[in-house]
């Protein structure tokens, strides 16, 4: 309520009016039997969809069975459509960050999102997703194949969209999950289909796991350890450290770092870190700049820091480089508020992964 | 049977046909303040209770389905929006000339769907949930998706169109 005279005024004008319009509407409409008919016309989608996805992997089979007659049956392809990759063990892990946490996920996994309330003043009410469930973002920065919403996915409390459609997280879940500070309550949850759920406080968040395979929970809840590499909070935006005159060469590899923050007065959190392979951060380094000059504002909400390491070319010190990037304005800081443009190459080569769902940068205010 | 139906009555949840009877007409009226027009209020309806309709045995478990359902109205009409990236037309209101009270009651309400008309759907939602629904801030934001702030902001936005709308009326 407002202590405004007027103000109380205009909102009894908008109740009355509301009121108002509202009784204009013609509600001897049959919902119930309306409401059934789009649902059975929703699962006959439904069914279409699954059904032309095993018309194909049928088709396929017809086609390695005649390919791999005779074949050594270790070259046959992989069932990739059938595969839950929590059910075999897991040939490579990757490490995660979000603010003081790190933890190992099977590489091969996507990123999302992970549930969060909305409310303030203290209200615990009901944890919603805004963008999935399922990976929005597969290995390589792309969107997921057409099934990508079962290929399982770290998720991070993230809205995807400034108008989301934000829902209840399904139960069972379409596939493993690894959340990383979802705003779930401590504790184990049945989730159907042999899907269990398990979630812990650590380093200041909370991690949550959901898999039918016990061991697979323990093994990434036992990984949880502090993060390294990054800074985990920042009081301000990142100032620009300089760059070794003689520059640095070679370059063999570079951590990424991505903060933000939600308003003015909150620190800048860590939201999302990796660290590029020395091809990569090569490129980067040597080639990831345009000519010319950016003209940046400063930016409230995000930033992303590069830090190279490598050889000093004048001799044979380990030394490291720092960008300081505004991932909206594609620029790399140069310090003194001059800008150096990122090339469309040199965006993709650090954030041909998860920060693709973590920053607005690049979720974009609708989504 | 050892079932007792009286207490099988009491403590399961109402049908989805049961629920839409009962609160059908309400959903509709809400509908028709947040889209702005009867058919898009039908469609939002219609979308939103097809949903609920598959999931009805979480839905009508949980302490509030209306809450549920109205969110997905909201949400409903959001996605549409966002599809088609235009408003639904808003439907002529009735003339005056029925008597000084209706004319200025039509008025207001003529000012206030003027001033829905012009916001964007989650603004208008925003505006409907807090002086239709008379939800406090903090269940807007959780129905919503998005921070207390930012619904209060909506919100002091269409007052203050309201207040320009209704300024401009009386002179």
């Amino acid at each position: 309520m407002t202590d405004d005279p007027h103000d109380a005024e205009l909102e009894r004008a908008f109740r009355d009016g509301l009121r108002q319009v509202a009784d204009r509407a013609e509600v001897g409409v049959p919902l119930a039997e309306r409401a059934h008919g789009a649902a059975r016309g929703r699962r006959r989608r439904r069914w279409t969809v699954v059904g032309t996805v095993a018309a194909v992997v049928a088709v396929s089979g017809v086609a390695v069975a005649v390919r791999s007659d005779g074949d050594d049956p270790a070259r046959r392809p992989a069932d990739h459509a059938v595969a839950q990759p929590t059910s075999a063990p897991v040939a490579e892990w990757r490490a995660e960050s979000w603010h003081g946490l790190t933890v190992d996920v099977p590489a091969d996994w996507g990123w999302g999102t992970a549930p969060m309330r909305f409310a303030e003043d203290g209200d615990r009410g009901q944890a919603y997703f805004c963008g999935g469930p399922g990976a929005e973002v597969a290995v390589g920065g792309g969107r997921p194949a057409a099934s990508g919403k079962d290929l399982p996915w770290v998720g991070r409390p993230i809205m995807l969209s400034d108008a989301c459609g934000a829902q209840l997280y399904p139960e069972p879940p379409p596939a493993p999950y690894v959340w990383l500070g979802a705003d779930v309550d401590p504790g184990s949850v049945d989730l159907g289909d042999g899907y269990a759920q398990e979630t812990v406080e650590a380093f200041g968040t909370t991690l949550t796991v959901a898999s039918p395979d016990p061991a697979f929970r323990e093994h990434v809840i036992d990984s949880a350890r502090a993060t390294t590499g990054c800074a985990t909070s920042l009081d301000g935006p990142p100032a620009p450290l300089g760059m070794p005159v003689e520059g640095l060469e070679p370059v063999h590899s570079a951590r990424v770092c991505a903060y933000r923050r939600l308003y003015d007065d909150q620190p800048f959190e860590l939201v999302y870190a990796t660290t590029l392979d020395e091809p990569t951060a090569q490129e980067l380094y040597s080639r990831g700049t345009g000519r010319g000059t950016a003209s940046c504002g400063a930016n409230p909400y995000e930033y992303v820091t590069v830090t190279f390491s490598g050889k000093d070319r004048m001799g044979t010190a380990e030394l490291t480089a720092d960008w300081v990037v505004d991932p909206g304005c594609r620029a790399v800081s140069l310090g003194g508020g001059a800008w150096a443009p990122l090339t469309q190459r040199g965006m993709a080569l650090w954030s041909a992964n998860g920060v693709r769902v973590t920053l607005t940068a690049f979720i974009g205010i609708l989504g | 049977m050892d079932v007792e139906p009286d207490r099988v009555a009491v403590t399961a949840p109402p049908s989805f046909d049961d629920w839409v009877a009962a609160r059908g007409a309400s959903l509709l009226r809400f509908a028709y303040v947040v889209t702005g027009s009867q058919h898009a209020a039908e469609d939002a309806a219609q979308d939103a209770l097809a949903r609920a309709c598959e999931r009805w045995d979480r839905v009508g478990r949980t302490a509030d389905p209306d809450s549920y359902v109205r969110r997905m109205v909201v949400n409903a009409h959001i996605s549409r929006w966002r599809r088609t990236r235009r408003e639904a037309p808003v439907e002529v209101l009735p003339g005056a000339g029925e008597g000084a009270d209706h004319a200025a009651r039509v008025s207001t309400a003529d000012a206030v769907l003027a001033v829905c008309r012009d916001l964007p759907p989650r603004q208008r939602a925003a505006v409907v949930l807090r002086f239709y629904e008379d939800l406090d801030y903090p269940e807007i934001a959780s129905l919503l998706g998005c921070s207390e702030v930012t619904v209060r902001s909506h919100v002091h936005r269409a007052l203050a169109a309201l207040r320009s709308r209704l300024s401009e009326e009386d002179r």
